[in-house]
């Protein structure tokens, strides 16, 4: 785990208040610099408005106000119900529920009951949830919302809609992407026939959240709310470079079956925070 | 040449490794994460819903052979499917996994069937229907003969299994082994009388591994 001094976690707080203040100046001006400081990592203090910032989900929410209740008021279609009912039952958490654990998982219901709502053409998407539990770990369920919003609409559009055709396409960008920055990789999975599909849909789906340590998700988020889609895709190409991107490490993956295991099973040290950031 | 100038390569004659890719299709929430962790680990966890696809691999030494299956799982929720054929491509056996207290899920697991049919021969792959969460019977909305009956019209291995409590999970998977290996009898025998070695066996069909 990446330790942030004390005294250069207050220096950095300081200055992220400083631009939280100003942003649309900050913004229109000196993006640059905010990219680096989101790639520093943005302070666990301020990580949930910043994350609102900077995804352009507080503008949502101020031209929206008052939507949210109003979604939240209303039934909902029992056939997403159903579904999103049955898969907040189906986490490892909800057998011994705390308090503060049960709360967050009806705002976990509220959220996606609502994004079905919002978008009743989409629906929900089994993915959508570990998404939404990330924004509940740093915002209440209103901002939470419009940030869902704005990654379905604005980050990973189409990636939730029926026939996952969005998700296909990035699938074939990311692995002529490969070709350039690890023909080892890339030859392997050509010969081995691994559809992109097979690996990289979680990964992209979930946007790691569900595949990185979670420091590293926070990192990858941060980096990801200011860069957009790209940031998934040079984390799913660093792994991918790291896991079979040499003769060495194909050694022991030679066909199909432990191909994808390794793709599934990947090395804790290729995840952590400080190697990752710094790959990508 | 003379049947004695060959390697002993016959069935009866060494001990052969077979590779089985096994897929897991069903509705969402009906098991199929479950079933296969039972299998493989004998627990019961509550899972996360599946996207995309994830992998179990369990090994069986059976008298006549080594079976190693590569278990499959796969997502369930509707929206995966226009996906499913790159994860079933290539399989021997299938789990057609529907949920006996929701009606719903075993006519979608119909519908699976019509996707593998149009996919595979008859004679490609194993298909078994499974009822799963027979702990929950009392909730039953699909009755045991009604499941037994699809699989006996379409020729489909069946069963009723609990992943939770246990039931017939590892029958399910042992009569798949079994079909698949009377499938490797009956090639060895219809595709060359004087007995056909396992090498080449092997490399038409399930993978032959070294062991």
């Amino acid at each position: 785990l990446e330790e942030v001094p004390l005294e250069v976690l207050r220096q950095r707080e300081s200055k992220w208040l400083d631009m939280i203040n100003i942003w649309d100046k900050w913004m229109a001006k000196k993006h640059k610099k905010i990219r680096l400081r989101c790639q520093k990592g943005i302070p666990p203090s301020l990580r949930g408005r910043a994350w609102q910032y900077l995804s352009g989900s507080k503008v949502k929410l101020e031209q929206n106000m008052g939507k949210f209740d109003e979604l939240d008021l209303l039934p909902g279609d029992p056939k997403w119900l159903d579904v999103i009912e049955r898969d907040l039952h189906r986490h490892p958490l909800s057998t011994s529920p705390s308090p503060g654990c049960l709360r967050r998982q009806q705002d976990l219901f509220r959220v996606l009951k609502a994004y079905t709502l919002y978008r009743p053409e989409e629906g929900y998407c089994q993915a959508q949830a570990p998404i939404a539990a990330v924004l509940l770990m740093h915002m209440p369920a209103e901002q939470a919302f419009w940030c869902l919003v704005q990654i379905c609409e604005k980050y990973l559009p189409g990636y939730y809609s029926e026939k996952l055709e969005a998700i296909q396409l990035d699938g074939q960008i990311l692995f002529s992407l490969l070709h350039k920055v690890s023909p080892v990789a890339y030859k392997h999975l050509s010969k081995q026939k691994i559809d992109p599909i097979l690996y990289m849909t979680e990964w992209f789906m979930c946007a790691f959240s569900r595949t990185l340590p979670w420091s590293s998700v926070l990192r990858v988020w941060d980096m990801f709310f200011c860069e957009g889609v790209k940031i998934i895709f040079r984390v799913g190409l660093v792994l991918l470079k790291h896991t079979l991107g040499s003769s060495d490490k194909l050694k022991s993956c030679q066909g199909q079956y432990e191909t994808m295991e390794r793709l599934r099973a990947l090395s804790p040290k290729i995840m952590q925070e400080t190697f990752l950031v710094q790959e990508v | 040449m003379a049947q004695n100038a060959m390697p002993d390569t016959s069935l009866e004659g060494i001990h052969p490794t077979y590779m089985y890719k096994v897929v897991l299709l069903g509705s969402t929430s009906v098991g199929k994460s479950s079933l296969a962790y039972r299998y493989v680990k004998n627990d019961f966890k509550e899972s996360l819903p599946t996207v995309g696809c994830s992998f179990f691999t369990q090994t069986l030494n059976l008298e006549l052979a080594t079976i190693k299956f590569e278990i499959w799982d796969t997502a369930g929720q509707e929206k995966y499917q226009s996906v499913c054929h790159l994860y079933y491509r290539g399989a021997h056996a299938a789990l057609l996994v529907y949920d006996i207290t929701n009606k719903e899920t075993l006519n979608r697991a119909k519908l699976w069937l019509r996707d593998l049919e149009k996919e595979f021969l008859p004679d490609e792959i194993v298909v078994a229907l499974v009822g799963n969460k027979m702990d929950l019977a009392a909730e039953r909305e699909v009755s045991t003969e009604e499941g037994e009956e699809f699989a006996r019209t379409k020729g489909l291995l069946f069963m009723e299994t609990s992943a939770k409590s246990n039931h017939q999970v590892n029958d399910i998977f042992m009569a798949i082994a079994q079909q698949l290996l009377q499938r490797e009898r009956e090639k060895a025998s219809t595709t060359s009388p004087r007995g056909r070695s396992t090498v080449d066996l092997g490399e038409s069909e399930a993978r032959t591994g070294c062991c």
